[in-house]
């Protein structure tokens, strides 16, 4: 009953507002937005480096799991020209003797819009680094296999900096952003 | 208690859903984990089965005995990740795991500088003369993260000499009945 009348309540709030707007204003507001998200959430990315088979062998990398995707959707105000994407490692060091990569694939699924273009592979780093730029009024469409594939590589920079004591969580952030 | 109006009540409703949602926002997160292992690996390279060190035929009465030249066919690899914590550095030791050196000789070890194919940190070898036995002899030390690369010609060349020991008797106890295989064992530890 109660749920009712709140359900009721609203009908008339909304009816009301509806006609206090319309009779008094004749423009329509779109909002700007910048949404972003990557899929699959809440899922670590893994990458290990393995011993070697032989004695005398070079370790190797292992991805366990090293691939993501962005999802966003943006609209732009007549202010702003483009977007980019940006990405920066948030919290923890990379390990000494290491490179921490990322390879961003061209865009791919079912959105649209001027969803922009990718970038070469680059270095990861506290810095915050572009790797799509020129997005425009655009949606990639939502979860796995819409918008910009990531591919997270490991790189041996200084082997003899290596450590095993070394073993690192870091936490990565990626935002869009305006020009 | 003034009472308020269910529509307000719905409006605050409305907003602290909206707030929800605001969390999907501009930017998103995750997490990624690199592991590095500890890795300690090694292995003799050598064409041959055995090395094979013997006494030089003498072909004239009164010569002293000689013995074939220094083997230097053995080569050893390793890879290897050290941790700064507790293995800060290796060392690869050799001793005799089994059998004898025949009486009055002595069998000579010598380590050489890394060949140079692999990276990082190969540590130093004693490039000196070392007297091997039953107890271990360190052979390469200050060994960090490295790896050599596989097979003869990678890693550390390793030379073997026979000789007679300077004790005065030695030749005296030179004995053809003693010829020997001896067995040699590598190996890669911390510090």
């Amino acid at each position: 009953m109660k749920i009712l009348t709140i359900l009721l309540s609203l009908v008339v709030f909304v009816v009301k507002g509806q006609s206090n707007e319309a009779s008094r204003y004749a423009t329509f507001k779109l909002k700007e937005i910048a949404l972003l998200n990557i899929e699959p959430s809440n899922t670590s990315v893994i990458l290990n480096l393995e011993s070697p088979k032989l004695p005398g062998e070079k370790m190797t990398t292992k991805a366990v799991n090293n691939t993501k995707w962005i999802n966003f959707t943006s609209s732009l105000t007549n202010k702003s020209s483009s977007r980019n994407i940006s990405i920066k490692i948030e919290d923890g060091e990379i390990p000494p003797g290491i490179l921490l990569k990322i390879k961003t694939d061209s865009y791919q699924g079912n959105g649209k819009g001027k969803l922009g273009s990718n970038s070469n592979i680059i270095t990861l780093s506290k810095k915050s680094q572009t790797i799509v730029s020129d997005i425009g009024g655009a949606y990639t469409g939502h979860g796995l296999y819409n918008g910009y594939k990531l591919t997270y590589l490991l790189d041996i920079d200084n082997y003899k900096l290596l450590n095993m004591d070394n073993s690192e969580t870091l936490t990565i952030s990626l935002t869009l952003t305006d020009f | 208690m003034k009472k308020y109006p269910p529509q307000y009540l719905f409006f605050i409703f409305v907003l602290l859903i909206n707030f929800a949602f605001c969390q999907d926002n501009n930017s998103d997160g995750h997490q990624l984990q690199i592991t590095i292992p500890d890795v300690a690996l090694i292995s003799v390279h050598n064409n041959n089965s055995a090395i094979n060190l013997k006494g030089n035929e003498i072909t004239e009465a009164g010569k002293k005995l000689t013995f074939n030249s220094p083997d230097n066919s053995t080569w050893i690899n390793y890879s290897s990740i050290i941790g700064s914590k507790n293995e800060s550095h290796r060392f690869v030791s050799l001793e005799i795991s089994e059998g004898e050196v025949p009486d009055g000789l002595n069998l000579l070890v010598t380590a050489s500088k890394d060949a140079g194919k692999g990276n990082g940190e190969m540590g130093v070898p004693i490039e000196s003369n070392q007297i091997l036995d039953e107890a271990p002899i360190k052979i390469i030390k200050n060994i960090g993260s490295c790896y050599t690369g596989v097979g003869v010609n990678n890693g550390t060349n390793i030379k073997y000499e026979l000789v007679l020991n300077d004790k005065v008797d030695s030749y005296s106890k030179l004995n053809f009945n003693q010829s020997q295989t001896i067995s040699l064992t590598y190996t890669l530890s911390d510090n």
